[in-house]
């Protein structure tokens, strides 16, 4: 029977079942069956909700971008790698995926009207006319890897976060009478009296023996042991030594030149440049900001705490290279008239007011043949040079192997020999100072079979090559060479005991009633008075005043105690202490520290909250 | 059973349908009408939560203008309509239970803190979400600390039962409070606790918990127990 129907109505059911799929495509796009598949792998789970390689691999890059536009190109590769990035950045996302839930979990959403609003006021996405344009916007999007569909979601989330932040964070208050508790534990001084027993003073009395520094010496052999040593030969072959020995003629250099003078013609003035965009109505903000980059604050962490351009806050202000054609006149007027590195005063265009740094100009230059041959000589000098490199390589790789010494195969090539002299598994001067070079030289194949090593990358365009000439076990060093370190050792140990001895033995007599000028005139000190003296009081060393900060407050008779400084050891009379005063501050200052207090106090509260919030969130990792 | 001629084909498709025909029609007006409810139902949410929003945005613009000065007063009868209007509709939303929360903190910085109080009331009234609810309980017992009524500023933070995120919050506004009562040991028990819960990288934080519990040190004179920290140079 059923066979039958089947049979049989085949053109109705077929035609049910279309008409479902339809129903299906229609209401939920066709999208919907196939968006699974082009997602990458997932890296955790929050909630439920993943965070992907991809999200992962965006979020390192603009980790690294952030620390190298403060700190730099000086900061370590190592330090921005993406094996020491990776922790923060999952972390971070994890974070952000618990705060962005939690948000919508309680209702919180932005329109897409309100994105739209921001993408067409946005000056990034500006064209010439300061009005929005859809071609800049796509080009910006694709250049930072957004599709629109990403870039609106991550701003949607930029906002979520920081409506959640400014509830939460920002409503944190300090209130009168914390303040007044604050001023007064803050601004509290004291009275007393001091006087310091240096080492100088008890140096004279320590006397060490040759018996001593032998005793320390039986006694602590290991810390004697010199570390085994090896010393290699080594060729060191290059792109860049290459390029020293190679001549172009001015002939070549005069062409080359024209060349590019005429690949150049049509290019334009570029900078590149980070904003602080304020919305309109925030002139106290722009204020804030003017003065806290004369103070010398960093114009990129300015940015991602005061700007609001979400698109650019993260990168500090960052909008990349701009073009005469691509934002509004004044925008690009403000930008081209400044210096690298300089600051602009405040700039009005249709999105608000901004302050642009600049942070790198080029393509404007008039260049002369005189101003551009070094550059040029270098480009030739450097393509012909690669080529060498490349054959060099291999002969050198083949002559070495097997090879009885560097030397003949360094005179073959026409290149240069040298030695490291002995270093340690630790490395040493020069090239072994490159952990590469070190491993080799200490490997089973240098250094116990004697062979040349293969040849060592240490970059792109650099290779080494080692061969063992010399090599030290691991021994004692004689008494001879290290007794001077070990008396300089034992004596300052000496001092340093002798001098909390005394200390110690001059704070007890204090306490047992005498007074400081008493034990001061007995010992020959010199005994200072201090009144008034805040925390941190200017000439008090800082271990003596955080010290007498922390002492119990007299009551009738002073406070005597000691304590150690730097190179001393100090007693101390504490005779006074008044606590400082909120009304006695000025009007700037009490401003200033009621924002500070209530910021910081809002900021922990909301770093419990989000603690809090993750503790109630099941992550996978 | 391939031999049926056409007619009866179709009458045994007519019986089907007979026979299930209704269950059919059900079940595909049943899951078209659930889908259609389902999206009406997100769809009002979804507007719900952006009204929130650009009530709550506006709230922020109306506040923002105003940083580093005191507010002027149309600026704050704006605040407060905005805040009772976001209270009013969106009570069961964070926006609503933000702007309470902004508010209270806004009437502190105008020394106003009956009505700080009543807001963190009304928020802790919402029963919001536990996070919530213990950061609103901390704020709410240091305004009403900030009245002088230390006993019952006391009573409701010990009502706090914050979790482990929150102790140290708790621990330091519980020190603050037992000090001004006098209660110099609680007050030192109190702000180690706070210490010893406290993240690390607070620093500024931890200076400031080390600088109340300093100054508390028991006064007994000659105390030759006094914390000599040995810093050495070398």
């Amino acid at each position: 029977m059923l066979q039958t129907i089947r049979d049989n109505s085949k053109g109705v059911i077929a035609g049910i079942l279309v008409g479902f799929l339809v129903i299906i495509f229609a209401l939920s796009g066709a999208e919907a069956l196939f968006s699974g598949s082009t997602q990458s792998s997932e890296v955790a789970t929050v909630g439920g909700e993943a965070i992907t390689e991809t999200q992962v691999a965006r979020e390192i890059y603009r980790q690294r971008q952030q620390i190298l536009s403060q700190y730099g190109d000086s900061v370590p590769s190592e330090f921005v790698s993406d094996e020491r990035l990776r922790e923060p950045a999952i972390n971070n996302l994890v974070q952000r995926q618990i705060l962005i839930q939690h948000a919508r979990d309680r209702g919180m959403a932005v329109s897409e009207q309100t994105l739209d609003q921001m993408i067409l006021t946005n000056p990034q996405f500006a064209g010439e006319d300061g009005k929005f344009d859809s071609n800049r916007y796509q080009q910006v999007l694709r250049s930072s890897g957004f599709t629109p569909a990403q870039y609106k979601q991550v701003l949607r989330q930029e906002l979520l976060l920081n409506q959640m932040a400014m509830g939460v964070g920002n409503s944190g208050f300090v209130t009168a009478d914390e303040l007044e508790r604050f001023a007064a534990l803050n601004y509290q001084t004291r009275d007393f009296s001091y006087m310091t027993l240096t080492q100088a003073q008890v140096a004279d009395e320590v006397e060490i023996t040759d018996a001593d520094i032998q005793a320390y010496y039986n006694e602590n052999q290991q810390q004697f042991r010199q570390p085994e040593q090896v010393a290699v030969d080594y060729i060191d072959l290059s792109v860049e030594a290459l390029m020293d020995r190679i001549e172009i003629d001015e002939a070549t250099l005069r062409d080359q030149f024209e060349e590019n003078q005429a690949a150049q013609q049509s290019r334009q003035v570029e900078v590149r440049v980070a904003h602080i965009l304020f919305e309109k109505g925030s002139e106290e903000r722009v204020n804030e900001v003017q003065e806290a980059l004369a103070s010398g604050e960093d114009f990129a962490e300015l940015a991602s705490e005061y700007s609001d351009d979400l698109g650019s806050k993260g990168q500090g202000g960052e909008l990349g290279f701009i073009t005469a054609d691509g934002f509004p006149e004044p925008f690009v007027a403000a930008a081209e008239s400044l210096e690298e590195g300089e600051v602009s005063q405040p700039v009005t265009t249709d999105a608000g007011t901004h302050l642009i740094k600049v942070l790198e100009k080029r393509g404007n230059e008039e260049v002369t043949f005189e101003d551009a041959r070094d550059q040029i000589a270098r480009q030739l000098k450097r393509v012909q040079a690669e080529n060498e490199f490349v054959t060099l390589m291999e002969r050198l790789s083949e002559l070495s192997y097997n090879a009885e010494s560097l030397a003949p195969v360094a005179e073959e090539l026409g290149l240069d020999v040298e030695n490291t002299g002995l270093f340690g598994r630790s490395g040493g001067p020069g090239i072994a100072s490159q952990p590469a070079v070190t491993e080799a030289a200490f490997s089973e194949e240098v250094l116990e079979r004697g062979n040349s090593s293969d040849l060592i990358e240490l970059a792109s365009d650099r290779v080494v090559v080692l061969k063992k000439t010399d090599h030290k076990e691991s021994f004692i060093k004689p008494l001879a060479e290290v007794s001077e370190q070990i008396g300089n050792q034992l004596r300052q140990e000496r001092i340093r005991s002798l001098l909390a001895e005394r200390g110690e033995a001059l704070r007890e007599a204090l306490e047992q009633g005498q007074s400081l000028e008493a034990l001061a005139a007995e010992n020959g000190l010199e005994v200072k008075t201090v009144e008034d003296a805040e925390r941190n009081e200017a000439g008090i060393p800082r271990a003596l005043s955080s010290h007498v900060f922390s002492l119990p407050k007299p009551q009738g008779d002073a406070v005597v105690s000691g304590v150690s400084t730097g190179n001393g050891y100090a007693l101390v009379s504490l005779t006074d202490v008044t606590p400082g005063s909120w009304s006695a501050l000025s009007d700037d200052q009490q401003q200033s520290l009621r924002s500070n207090l209530a910021r910081m106090q809002g900021e922990q509260e909301y770093a419990a909250y989000r603690t809090q919030l993750r503790a109630q969130v099941d992550v996978e990792q | 059973m391939s031999d049926l001629t056409e007619e009866e084909q179709l009458e045994a498709l007519k019986r089907w349908w007979k026979e299930n025909g209704k269950w059919v029609v059900t079940a595909v007006v049943v899951a078209v009408g659930g889908y259609f409810g389902w999206t009406t139902y997100q769809d009002q949410q979804l507007a719900k939560a952006t009204s929130g929003s650009a009530l709550y945005s506006e709230l922020l613009d109306t506040l923002r203008v105003q940083s580093g000065e005191a507010i002027s007063d149309e600026a704050r009868a704006e605040v407060a309509e905005l805040v009772s209007q976001l209270k009013e509709n969106h009570a069961d939303s964070a926006y609503g239970i933000n702007a309470a929360l902004i508010h209270a903190g806004q009437a502190v910085k105008d020394g106003d803190l009956e009505t700080a109080e009543s807001e963190l009331r009304w928020v802790l009234d919402q029963q919001p979400s536990e996070e919530t609810r213990q950061l609103a309980q901390v704020r709410l017992a240091r305004v009403i600390a900030a009245q002088g009524e230390l006993d019952d500023a006391l009573a409701a933070l010990e009502a706090g039962n914050p979790s482990k995120a929150m102790q140290a919050e708790y621990a330091e506004v519980r020190g603050d409070i037992l000090s001004q009562q006098g209660n110099t040991d609680g007050a030192i028990e109190a702000y180690q606790s706070a210490l010893e819960s406290l993240d690390m990288q607070q620093q500024n934080r931890q200076r400031l918990l080390q600088m109340k519990l300093d100054n508390l040190q028991p006064a007994t004179a000659n105390d030759s127990e006094a914390p000599g920290p040995e810093e050495n140079a070398s």
